[in-house]
């Protein structure tokens, strides 16, 4: 269970791409890999294969489809495993009509293999827990379970937005934070180039998305391509939205708006909605939309909530902006949506109330719950299984979760919670995460 | 459901009493001959069902030179067992395209149908279904072999296809490393 690898500097990314992808390519013809050169004198003849062996398979590429197709998506090591029999496997499940193929085929219930959880051990650490799946674990790890010194902010399209804690008061030394956007399926860590006018950043929040043509993209498996970083600075006087590209490896300020009267929520995750982007402001009276579009800022009143604890953008499944919050009591978990067309600008309606009661065991809801997740790129009903109150016995901290499968198709968990003293040793009732 | 054996009338009429069968003969590449309900043929077979609409149906056996009589012999037993399940509209919806349809889980007659095949027999039977269209029973034997997948490694695999491994110790090992993951024993 325990990763031993080392980690990989973020200055060396890995550089080949997907797993087996990148392999095969240059396998000499003819080698006979029944033999050990190291173990075996330089002119010992090749030891010959059994006869009967295929070297290719009996049966045509479509068959063979329609095999891997059925196996089971919870397991994603099931897939790596049939594609490591022989190369001629893995170029037919690595290759773009198969990923669609099992994608169509599961599309109705992706699994959550796990979710990211921010730590607080040792300054910080952003650890990969994956949810519990039957009766064991899903197989997916990321090739690095735990970031040390790392805080997951967000994560989206298959990617992860993590911040390098440098200081030993993260929250007070933004001048030396340094973002990181983490491919967990790749396992590469790209370090993005500090901000212009990093020092004078007060308050910030930030996301990342997928980088290529947002309305073009069904974001199922873009993940190694280009993404942007949206990073929303408050400053002394202004605020500033700085857009990151991975083309161009650099930042641009794209705009500047009067300051709110109150600050950007840090630890509340963005959500994306439509073609915007949200983030919560600390007294959770207003929302910033940022519009990817015009890179216009602007402020959204949400609803006064007399007995709803603290709450939790997300993406509704219509693509539109809502929120989740659990009540006074923590007996429901409430999702709100926001009307953009409503006639006096914006409303918000209750759109669905989950009892808590009736999906999680009782010693979950011991502690009081609240809103700290939510997977994107869930469709339909699946929605209503999820994240309640998740964790929270004893974590306390952010949470992120992303759930990933090989295909690539990113169906992340994301979260928040205020960092309070204990950690370690979740105790999230995995079986309850599952969607 | 009884073959009219012929009983050496005119030729005329022999044929109008073929036309009116309700089997169909197949041969097999060894010279085996089978015979199946031609409804069950029709309609579980995309290829059969062409050659009965088309008159290519060869009263002597219907040449079928890609399938050995082990194979074709499990094709008509699926037909014949098919025919006298009570067929469900699902069953018939997901053949229809494999790709977009639901994957219908195998019943327990298909089930066993399968399970009593030995591995080779299996495999042939895969190849024979595909052959002839039947997508039905394609589903049916390619569920079974990814079954015969679930917890294997690539070695036994390996096995299960009867394949060469054509990776170097050097490539494994890289992948390996690249993906620790999925080589954890939970």
């Amino acid at each position: 269970m325990e990763d031993d690898f080392s980690f990989q500097g973020v200055n060396q990314p890995f550089q080949l791409p997907p797993g087996f992808l990148s392999l095969g390519v240059g396998a000499a013809g003819g080698v006979d890999y029944s033999t050990s050169p190291i173990l075996l004198p330089m002119a010992a003849p090749p030891i010959p294969m059994a006869p009967p062996l295929r070297s290719s398979p009996q049966l045509p590429d479509e068959i063979l489809e329609d095999i891997f197709v059925l196996l089971p998506p919870d397991d994603p090591a099931r897939l790596l495993w049939a594609a490591l029999a022989c190369k001629c496997f893995a170029r037919l499940i690595a290759g773009r009509d198969f990923r669609s193929r099992y994608r169509q085929h599961n599309s109705r219930e992706p699994p959550m293999l796990g979710f990211l959880a921010n730590l607080i051990d040792n300054a910080g650490i952003t650890r990969f827990i994956p949810t519990t799946i039957g009766g064991g674990h899903s197989s997916f790890r990321p090739a690095l379970a735990d970031h040390d010194r790392y805080r997951a902010h967000d994560a989206r399209h298959g990617r992860v937005l993590l911040t390098q804690i440098t200081g030993l008061l993260p929250g007070k030394s933004k001048d030396a934070d340094v973002l990181v956007v983490w491919n967990p399926t790749t396992g590469e860590l790209q370090r993005l180039p500090l901000l212009p006018r990093r020092r004078h950043v007060l308050y910030w929040n930030a996301a990342v998305l997928c980088g290529s043509a947002t309305a073009a993209c069904d974001h199922i498996d873009c993940h190694p391509g280009p993404f942007t970083v949206v990073f929303i600075s408050m400053e002394a006087y202004a605020m500033f939205s700085y857009v990151y590209s991975s083309n161009t490896h650099a930042w641009s300020v794209t705009s500047l708006a009067d300051l709110p009267d109150d600050i950007l929520h840090e630890s509340s995750r963005g959500a994306l909605a439509r073609n915007a982007l949200y983030f919560m402001l600390r007294d959770e009276t207003y929302v910033l939309k940022y519009d990817l579009a015009t890179s216009i800022i602007s402020q959204i009143a949400v609803p006064q909530r007399p007995d709803g604890r603290s709450l939790l953008l997300m993406t509704m499944e219509d693509g539109g902006l809502g929120f989740a919050d659990v009540d006074f009591f923590g007996h429901d978990l409430r999702l709100w949506a926001m009307e953009d067309d409503h006639p006096e600008g914006v409303g918000w309606i209750l759109r669905t109330v989950i009892s808590l009661s009736e999906h999680l065991p009782p010693r979950a809801l011991r502690s009081s719950p609240d809103a700290v997740a939510f997977a994107e790129n869930v469709v339909d009903t699946s929605f209503t299984q999820l994240p309640d109150d998740i964790l929270h016995e004893r974590s306390r901290g952010a949470l992120v979760a992303i759930p990933q499968r090989p295909d690539g198709r990113p169906l992340l968990l994301m979260t928040m919670e205020e960092g309070g003293l204990g950690f370690a040793d979740v105790d999230f009732f995995g079986h309850n995460l599952r969607l | 459901m009884e073959v009219d054996k012929g009983k050496g009338e005119a030729e005329e009429t022999r044929k109008v009493a073929e036309a009116d069968r309700d089997t169909v003969t197949l041969k097999s590449s060894d010279g085996k001959l089978f015979e199946v309900s031609k409804e069950a043929a029709a309609r579980l077979s995309t290829v059969l069902a062409g050659m009965i609409a088309g008159g290519s149906i060869d009263d002597n056996g219907t040449d079928l030179k890609q399938i050995g009589s082990e194979a074709l012999e499990n094709v008509v037993d699926y037909c014949n067992k098919h025919a006298n399940s009570i067929p469900s509209a699902a069953l018939i919806s997901s053949s229809i395209s494999f790709n977009t349809a639901p994957f219908k889980e195998p019943e327990e007659w298909e089930r066993k149908f399968v399970d009593r095949l030995s591995h080779d027999a299996l495999f042939d039977l895969v190849e024979a279904a595909n052959f002839l269209g039947m997508e039905r029973l394609l589903d049916v034997t390619c569920h079974k072999i990814s079954e015969m997948m679930k917890g294997k490694s690539p070695d036994q695999i390996r096995e299960v296809f009867n394949i060469k491994n054509d990776y170097t110790k050097e490539e494994l090992e890289e992948i390996r490393q690249e993906l620790a993951w999925a080589f954890y024993d939970d």
